[in-house]
């Protein structure tokens, strides 16, 4: 039976998310805002219509747009009806990817008696139907060509493209920058060579695109000549390292209040760990300035661990170098790379501790028990304005099993 | 601050919007009708869920002579602090389903807060305020103080 890589994003999806859960903003110019309230984060197509793009500032939002209606994001939510959509979509076939929050990849034959157009036609009103979100479907040789043509269909499109003078015809008018992986910095390097298009790029030589853009691009060139590089991945691969951090909500100067920052992004990171049962073996802290060049502190730790003195003293050690005395930071990342997987010897570096495995079991069943951040290291008081926000307790980074945002 | 609201047109009573001439703040906001309720309206006014129903009360004071304090919007701190003690302050919802603040309409899941006092010519609403968070300061050009929503942090 022949089969081709489906492929399904949803249109908008927290905006559209907002609209399921308020049928009245249906009709409306909904814009989702970051969690700081000054960004633009989705917006849906009425709003896009008035020009209002991604990530631009409200005050500038709001003049293009002054009927929209402005919505605070909320991850939890989002990751039920995304869960809920993978279901869906999964019912059309045995092989589902968890890609990203809205968007899903699946190997999929057509229904019975239907065509390939037709069953993304059925995908898509099946998933509008259970879920209340529009859903545009793709079907095509590989999971590059499925996206890229997605992105032709939206909004709500259902499209199917099985032969390659049929895939020639599309790529012949999308510039290479249409392809996930090809941004400005690559494309820069294409044209001189003459290629501008997606089809420019597939009937390249693949010994010059390797050679223009590395393997990556390589592997981008195969999946634009039909053959598929990558497969359909049903369980998230093992992840290389671990990062937490993100904004730390306005400018920060003072020393204490980023300390508070970083034993915040500690315990996400620990949780994170033992999620996954992995240890690292290296910590890097990254602090962004809003005056002063981005910093990185590098923290190797004797044995792998998880555990929170082990982890919060490398963290200092990776922030005293990380740190600028005086600078505003804006940002802070916290990477843990070099992941061991058990089973774990205990060395001599590594003397058991029960006291402190009990304090942390004791903290993990009281959060799980009453709720997230509940029992916390009292030096997050110092970022704590932070935790007063509920909606701060769910990141889009927290949806587990995909494999990007 | 927050200087004005909106509510769908279905949410109010007809008798209500007959009785307080509120044809006169009906909107269409790309298809769906809605009651703006603003403070630079003469008069300003806004809903108040009180008793069980649904009331249009005068909205703050745009006097500076009388004896309520000037604008629409009141501290809970300075409330609970007694501001209004001589006054019979009763806490009453303002149900509204979009707020407006320096140019941006942003959604309100159940209303805002508010203070109905008695005066000699009836009752007036204020909207309680407290301290905004970094996010409604960031949303509205830096206002520093928000209504208190209903089961609603933004």
């Amino acid at each position: 039976m022949k089969t081709l890589v489906g492929f399904g994003d949803a249109d908008s999806f927290y905006a559209s998310a907002e609209v399921v859960r308020r049928p009245w903003l249906r009709g409306l110019a909904v814009g989702v805002l970051g969690n700081q309230g000054a960004c633009v984060i989705a917006r849906n197509y009425p709003m896009k219509r008035h020009g209002v793009k991604v990530g631009e500032p409200i005050w500038e939002a709001k003049k293009k747009c002054p009927t929209g209606v402005y919505v605070k994001r909320d991850f939890r939510w989002y990751e039920t009806l995304s869960r809920k959509m993978l279901a869906e979509a999964g019912l059309f076939s045995q092989k589902i990817e968890y890609y990203s929050i809205d968007e899903f990849f699946w190997e999929g034959s057509a229904t019975r008696g239907r065509t390939f157009r037709q069953t993304a036609e059925d995908i898509r009103e099946h998933v509008k139907l259970s879920t209340g979100l529009p859903m545009t479907v793709a079907f095509a040789r590989t999971r590059t060509l499925a996206k890229l043509f997605a992105d032709t269909a939206k909004p709500y499109g259902a499209v199917a493209v099985e032969d390659a003078d049929h895939e020639t015809e599309i790529l012949a008018k999308l510039p290479v920058t249409e392809i996930a992986g090809i941004a400005r910095g690559s494309a820069a390097k294409l044209e001189p060579h003459g290629i501008k298009t997606c089809l420019d790029l597939r009937q390249a030589s693949g010994l010059l695109v390797r050679r223009l853009l590395t393997v990556t691009g390589h592997d981008i060139w195969r999946e634009l000549n039909g053959y598929r590089v990558t497969p359909i991945r049903t369980t998230r691969t093992p992840h290389k390292m671990l990062s937490r951090g993100g904004s730390l909500a306005g400018r920060v100067k003072d020393a204490y209040t980023l300390y508070g920052w970083l034993v915040r992004n500690v315990e996400r990171l620990i949780e994170e760990l033992q999620f996954h049962e992995v240890r690292p073996s290296t910590l890097t802290v990254a602090v962004s300035y809003f005056d002063a060049d981005s910093a990185t502190g590098v923290a190797n730790l004797c044995v792998p661990s998880a555990r929170f003195d082990v982890l919060l003293d490398a963290a200092k050690r990776g922030l005293r170098r990380a740190w600028r005395p005086g600078r505003v930071a804006t940002h802070m990342h916290l990477i843990a790379s070099g992941l061991k997987r058990g089973p774990w010897q205990q060395s001599l570096f590594d003397p058991a501790d029960p006291k402190r495995d009990a304090v942390a079991r004791a903290k993990r069943t009281i959060n799980d028990l009453l709720g997230r951040w509940k029992l916390r290291s009292g030096a997050t008081l110092f970022a704590n304005d932070w935790y007063d926000d509920p909606a701060n307790e769910h990141e889009v980074c927290d949806v587990r099993g995909k494999f990007c945002f | 601050m927050c200087t004005g609201t909106a509510l769908a047109r279905s949410e109010l009573p007809l008798a209500l919007v007959s009785q307080h001439r509120l044809a006169e703040r009906l909107y269409d906001r790309d298809g769906r009708e809605e009651f703006q309720f603003q403070w630079w309206q003469s008069p300003a006014v806004l809903p108040v869920r009180r008793n069980g129903r649904i009331e249009i009360i005068p909205w703050g004071s745009k006097s500076r002579k009388g004896p309520l304090p000037y604008g629409g919007w009141v501290s809970q701190d300075h409330v609970a602090e007694g501001l209004f003690a001589h006054a019979n302050p009763e806490e009453v919802v303002i149900p509204a389903n979009l707020g407006w603040q320096a140019g941006a309409w942003f959604l309100i899941v159940e209303g805002i807060r508010g203070v109905v006092v008695e005066t000699r010519s009836g009752p007036v609403v204020y909207m309680l305020m407290e301290p905004a968070s970094n996010y409604y300061r960031n949303m509205t050009e830096q206002s520093p103080m928000m209504p208190i929503f209903v089961r609603q942090v933004i």
